[in-house]
């Protein structure tokens, strides 16, 4: 825990704690002077979900419509269980999984399915 | 399994390999005596080495049959190696496959839908708090990408914390279509200050070229920022 001016010197602090050897449960508490990294009070929000006490019930649950997500909610999908999958945005595969698809860029992004086949996913 | 799984969900699977060029002596004799280890079978038997061997199509290039494969290499490399099963999909494309084929099992997939905290119930089970409701489960499984350190932190696992990187990649028009054959690179430099994650030019599954990346550490995990001196 601490300061330090740089966010390579975090990063740095990270790595060496990484590496020892048998030490476990490790989490880099540093932060630095360069960045300040603003995080979202969602305590209002979370207070007033509990208080609406609408509670869904699933046997597994799973966070991220990533292509990790996905593929696990696939594997799962051969077994007789209630499997839920959340995600934050829009769509799934907008995060690190569409920053690694190259069609867009001979401009045919909207044929990477067969829009026939597209199933529409449940919005809130 | 990729294989399979292209023609079962039906996205696009290319096989075009991943050559690695050597421009130095070094470089060679470590392939030599992988290629050693690999046709002895003694490789099997280093742990670390044990994956490696397991490749199937490893094929060990020397000097004219690497200019023969890649013609346009900067240089003149010495020799090369050659994974002739690795393929390249759209991971966009194999994500909806996958998510499709969930759905029509039985799969719910809820959009819009953001954990905001997650508390453990007595009997063992999870209540996670969403923007829009409480559920509740038995198993939970964290995919949040680089968010995932985030999620792990709502149940007090605070085992990591992920530094995310930036990157930029150049891609090319398919005009130069053919200006290589299979994605290439050079032995990576593993240290970590390095600017790159390794990599060199690789290719899309329709064709198109791609250089890069470049990597930056950012305290920022959704900062997508692409630099002029990236390219
Ligand atoms: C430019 C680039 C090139 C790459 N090249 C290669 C390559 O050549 N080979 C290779 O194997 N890999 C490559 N990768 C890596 C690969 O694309 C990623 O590892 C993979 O897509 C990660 O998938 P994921 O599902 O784990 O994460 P993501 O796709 O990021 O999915 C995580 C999901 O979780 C959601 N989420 C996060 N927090 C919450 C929350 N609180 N509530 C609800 N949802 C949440 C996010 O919105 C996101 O959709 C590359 C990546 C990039 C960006």
């Amino acid at each position: 825990m601490g300061m330090v001016d740089l966010w390579k010197e975090v990063v740095e602090a990270g790595h060496l704690a990484a590496g020892v050897k048998g030490v476990k449960n490790v989490v880099n508490d540093i932060i630095s002077k360069e960045f300040e990294i603003e995080k979202t009070d969602k305590s209002g929000k979370i207070q007033e979900v509990k208080n609406n006490g609408l509670i869904e019930l699933s046997d597994v649950l799973i966070i991220g419509g990533g292509v990790s997500g996905c593929a696990v909610a696939r594997a799962l999908s051969q077994y007789e269980l209630n499997i839920l999958l959340v995600e934050k945005n829009s769509d799934i595969s907008e995060e690190a999984t569409k920053a690694n698809i190259w069609k867009h860029t001979s401009g045919n992004i909207g044929k990477t399915r067969n829009s026939e086949s597209r199933i529409e996913f449940k919005r809130q | 399994m990729y294989t399979q799984l292209s023609k079962d969900l039906g996205f696009e699977l290319k096989r075009p390999g991943s050559l690695v060029v050597f421009y130095k002596k070094t470089e060679v004799l470590i392939a030599r005596l992988l290629k050693f280890l690999k046709v002895t079978g003694l490789g099997h038997l280093i742990k670390p080495l044990r994956q490696f061997m397991k490749v199937p199509g490893l094929k060990w290039l020397n000097e004219t049959e690497v200019n023969e494969l890649e013609p346009n290499l900067k240089g003149r490399p010495i020799g090369g190696f050659w994974m002739t099963t690795m393929g390249i999909v759209e991971p966009h494309e194999v994500c909806m496959a996958f998510a499709e084929n969930a759905v029509e099992n039985g799969v719910e997939i809820k959009l819009e839908t953001e954990v905001l905290d997650i508390e453990k119930t007595d009997d063992e089970k999870m209540r996670v708090i969403t923007n829009h409701s409480i559920i509740e489960c038995k198993y939970l499984i964290n995919c949040a990408g680089v968010w995932a350190d985030v999620i792990a932190e709502m149940v007090d696992d605070r085992f990591y914390t992920i530094h995310p990187r930036r990157g930029a990649i150049a891609i090319f028009d398919k005009s130069r279509k053919g200006f290589i054959n299979t994605p290439c690179g050079v032995v990576s430099n593993t240290d970590r200050t390095n600017n790159t994650k390794g990599g060199g030019a690789s290719l899309t599954p329709e064709g198109n070229m791609l250089w890069g990346p470049t990597v930056t550490d950012t305290p920022f995990k959704d900062e997508k920022t692409v630099e002029p001196q990236d390219l």
